[in-house]
């Protein structure tokens, strides 16, 4: 039997260790139930183990940078920005786990795969931080032959527990290429709140 | 930049009252935005997603409260017979309004009657002064007095602005797209980011 469906979590990691850096585009729709209750553009960027850029487009506008250590999370909405310990978000937001190679993280979460193209990370019932909720990821090597679409992710599904699923299809992704140098840094624009969250 | 629309309090009766008029015929609409909170004497602010489903005869609300990074936050339900709260672990409490349940439950104070004719640039059925009118005759501000108590005071002060066409079903609605209610030191900021429904009579 071959290595995804005996020993998924460790298919998984393998596969997403080859997105050393990993850019894109996505389209997210928000589904409460069967009903869309959001729709969204943004884009994306990403770099093992510890980074990540994810930018929601107007109007619900929104920025969440990873640069290892904190996660900052700007609403310019309300001017303001959340500062969390990225380790702590990390339990709680599988979406993370992109990031992170450390088995540490992983082990709060139970992988399968369902033979055909879709991965499923769910918390531990007994998670202690965890939200509940549930990831699905999907790369192109199930659908397609191509040597450039191996390990390329291209759909993330994440379940909040509550019936509420967020879709994100990704377009025009880049595998391994360099990234903008201040990716990862994020700037407080003036006049912004900041509310710091870790202790 | 966009300069801010100019108001006043008096414009041509007819033309507000034919704005209102227009308006009232709505009977149903489902939107999506951002909502906010801010505190203006300690300066706390706090942010969420919402959806709102509206159903003005019999009054009927569905609204759901979540955050891009910590899921859904509330789930509300009201309708003649009540209003019942579901919590981010899936319990549930039920009460006469959902105001005070969203309250009660997690701090934030939504006056859900006021704010649903207002999501829609409709005078409140209740006691208003200090009314202003942008020159299209689309209402600007007013205060409302939705008190049920002695010990239950709440005057609002209600700010509509960036009114937009709406097209539904080959009808078009001017609707405000952001609101604002104030009661020192509250503050509720609504951003209508897409109208995905509308219905009329």
């Amino acid at each position: 039997a071959d290595i995804a469906t005996t020993e998924p979590k460790r298919a998984l990691q393998a596969k997403l260790a080859d997105l050393v850096t990993f850019q894109g585009e996505f389209i997210q729709e928000v589904y409460d139930g069967e009903d869309l209750i959001q729709e969204g553009t943004g884009h994306f960027y990403l770099e093992r183990p510890a980074k990540l850029r994810w930018v929601t487009d107007a109007p619900d506008e929104s920025t969440l940078v990873a640069d290892g250590e904190t996660l900052w999370y700007h609403n310019p909405f309300i001017e303001q920005v959340t500062l969390f310990h990225q380790s702590e978000a990390m339990q709680a937001n599988p979406l993370l786990l992109l990031l992170d190679a450390e088995q540490a993280n992983w082990d709060a979460f139970n992988v399968s795969y369902d033979g055909e193209k879709l991965w499923t990370v769910e918390e531990h019932p007994d998670a202690a931080a965890g939200m509940g909720s549930t990831l699905h990821l999907a790369f192109l090597d199930a659908v397609s032959d191509r040597p450039e679409d191996t390990n390329m992710l291209y759909k993330l599904i994440l379940e909040d527990g509550h019936g509420q699923r967020s879709v994100f299809s990704l377009q025009d992704m880049q595998k391994n290429q360099p990234l903008p140098a201040q990716a990862f840094l994020f700037t407080i624009p003036d006049g912004t709140d900041i509310d710091d969250q870790r202790d | 930049c966009a300069s801010t629309p100019q108001t006043s309090d008096t414009v041509a009766p007819e033309r507000h009252a034919d704005h209102q008029a227009w308006l009232s015929q709505i009977v149903f609409w489902n939107i999506q935005g951002n909502i906010a909170f801010f505190n203006d004497a300690d300066g706390e602010r706090d942010a969420a997603r919402y959806t709102w489903r509206q159903q003005h005869t019999p009054e009927t609300t569905s609204f759901r409260l979540y955050h891009p990074l910590r899921g859904t936050l509330a789930r509300l339900e009201q309708n003649e017979s009540g209003g019942v709260f579901t919590n981010l672990q899936g319990e549930t409490f039920n009460a006469e309004h959902i105001d005070e349940l969203l309250y009660t439950h997690t701090g934030m104070p939504i006056p859900f009657h006021l704010m649903s004719e207002a999501i829609i640039g409709l005078e409140p059925q209740v006691s208003i002064a200090n009314r202003r009118w942008f020159e299209s005759g689309a209402l600007a501000s007013y205060t409302a007095d939705i008190s049920q108590s002695p010990w239950n005071q709440q005057v609002w002060q209600v700010e509509l602005s960036d009114y937009r066409v709406v097209v539904h079903n080959g009808r078009s609605f001017t609707m405000p797209h952001m609101i604002e209610a104030s009661q020192y030191p509250l503050r509720i900021r609504f951003q209508v980011s897409q109208w995905r429904e509308v219905l009329v009579e």
